[in-house]
């Protein structure tokens, strides 16, 4: 198409900011076209019809709506709990089912790899996010950042959650994968109200997602992870989380009442048809043990609902 | 001309529209992405683009000159997308270059007089003081040289609003490049400073 381009100050002016193209300086004309023939072929390889949900994190919060229809009874017991790591595929070789501490230095390059996906949260207002949790399992570092604020329309909390691969003294972070999650509430809404203060082994559950680590930019390979956070009463020493899809059983992290944890694996069925968007997502498929700091087990334990 | 057709096509004449979309505007996607991220990731962001494209066929528009900043609109997303922020209040920065490349490479760039370097200096440094916002307004104009309809349609507002936002950027921009008033001084002149660097 012959178009003659509007001048956008004066022609000279135009001339060399046109001129001043980044889009040249990477230019190389056979390069480029062998690339394109390439990309050409591996999409015309695709199904047209697949929608690309193995490359998009699938989040919820706040699912104590739809858990409620799954809450049962605890029940005592005082054996210990076992822990298995049946789902977790050889891409996760080094993953661990308890988890470490991360040293002062990797957590600082962890965090500034997060920090940096991620971006500014816009929606969280005038609060800004602080390392809540961090965890070491083999060479995998997973940290927690909270945050709450104000936005325009009210009260708002945030959580980002950060998952990849950085050994012990690395220096770069690898396959990292990361996702925000919040909420925002009408203005004087005081979470008090809903989030009563846990005791006797009660739980919240929080964020909840499910991704693939190592997808090409086609959603192709990788391995599904999944991980999750809450908060826990003061008494709860211990929690083992296991995921009834593939019997994937992981400890979670327990530091200053909030839990995290995540696993190589899935948390979500999602062999059927998934309802919706905002019409509550696909059910986790997740069962909860606790130890107690006085050293009682309960199994099965449902998540505490807020408001209930 | 356009040659796509109506009606509910086969797979094959399926394939062969899409291989016509990506043979004709691969390139400019390529460049446009290319603009806003590094070269390697930019290659990432045409390839997703062309995904989407496929995936999404039916919507990619057919009239003439509409497709292109479609594909424009769904690579920016991807951008966005990849930056994870909220995309009601961001932008995609846009990066500028030295200009060597188009003056054929680094091995003539002595054929630019110094006035025309400490231009290009200028212009570059102020460039990095722009907002995202009015360096995609800018880049839309000068690089996709996109009409302000369709420059609209690839950052999902009206035309006015975009013609306005431009305006604003060359503003901007013209107030970086000459802080003296407006209507004592023309438009765009060298920075004192870098005239005597240069002189």
């Amino acid at each position: 198409m012959n178009r003659i381009s509007e001048t956008i100050f004066d022609p000279d002016t135009d001339r060399e900011l046109r001129a001043m193209d980044a889009a040249a300086e990477a230019h190389d004309p056979v390069v480029d076209a062998e690339r394109a023939a390439t990309t050409l072929t591996a999409i015309l390889a695709s199904d047209p019809a697949e929608h690309d949900t193995h490359a998009t994190p699938i989040r919820r919060r706040h699912p104590g709506r739809w858990i409620a229809a799954a809450a049962g009874i605890a029940a005592v017991t005082t054996a210990g709990l076992a822990l298995s790591t049946a789902g977790a595929p050889a891409a996760y070789a080094t993953w661990t089912a308890t988890p470490a501490q991360v040293a002062a230095a990797d957590n600082a390059v962890f965090e500034a790899a997060c920090r940096e996906q991620n971006g500014d949260i816009t929606w969280l207002g005038d609060a800004t996010l602080s390392v809540r949790l961090a965890e070491r399992r083999g060479d995998f570092v997973a940290m927690l950042l909270t945050g709450n604020g104000t936005n325009e329309f009210g009260p708002t909390n945030a959580s980002v959650t950060c998952v990849g691969r950085l050994p012990v003294g690395g220096t770069t972070v690898k396959d990292l994968n990361s996702g925000t999650a919040g909420a925002s509430a009408a203005e004087g809404y005081d979470p008090a109200n809903d989030f009563a203060p846990l005791t006797g082994g009660q739980f919240y559950e929080g964020s909840m997602s499910q991704f693939t680590m190592g997808a090409n930019w086609l959603g192709q390979g990788g391995e599904p992870a999944s991980m999750v956070d809450g908060q826990v009463g003061p008494d709860v020493a211990k929690m083992v989380i296991r995921s009834t899809i593939d019997g994937t059983s992981v400890e979670a992290s327990i530091k200053d009442g909030t839990y995290a944890a995540w696993w190589p694996g899935a948390s979500f069925d999602l062999s059927g048809e998934l309802p919706p968007s905002g019409e509550g997502g696909p059910a986790p498929q997740l069962t909860y043990d606790l130890t107690l700091t006085d050293g009682t087990v309960l199994t099965n334990v449902a998540p505490t609902i807020p408001g209930s | 001309m356009d040659t796509m057709t109506s009606g509910p096509p086969g797979e094959s004449t399926r394939e062969s529209r899409f291989r016509a979309l990506f043979t004709d505007h691969h390139g400019a996607v390529l460049r446009f992405a290319r603009r806003r991220t590094s070269p390697a990731h930019a290659e990432d962001i045409a390839a997703e683009t062309f995904l989407v494209a496929w995936r999404r066929f039916d919507d990619v528009p057919t009239r003439p000159g509409e497709a292109l900043p479609w594909l424009y609109a769904v690579a920016r997303h991807c951008l966005l997308n990849a930056q994870r922020t909220d995309r009601r209040q961001e932008a995609v920065a846009v990066r500028i270059g030295d200009g060597l490349a188009a003056a054929g490479g680094t091995q003539q760039h002595t054929d630019l007089d110094v006035d025309g370097i400490a231009r290009r200096a200028d212009l570059a440094a102020a460039w990095q003081h722009l907002s995202p916002t009015e360096q995609e307004v800018l880049a839309l104009a000068l690089w996709e040289d996109l009409p302000s309809p369709q420059a609209a349609r690839v950052l999902g507002i009206t035309a006015t609003a975009y013609r306005l936002r431009l305006s604003r950027a060359r503003r901007t921009l013209r107030r970086l490049l000459d802080p003296t008033p407006p209507s004592a001084e023309p438009a765009l002149r060298v920075a004192p400073s870098l005239q005597e660097q240069n002189s």
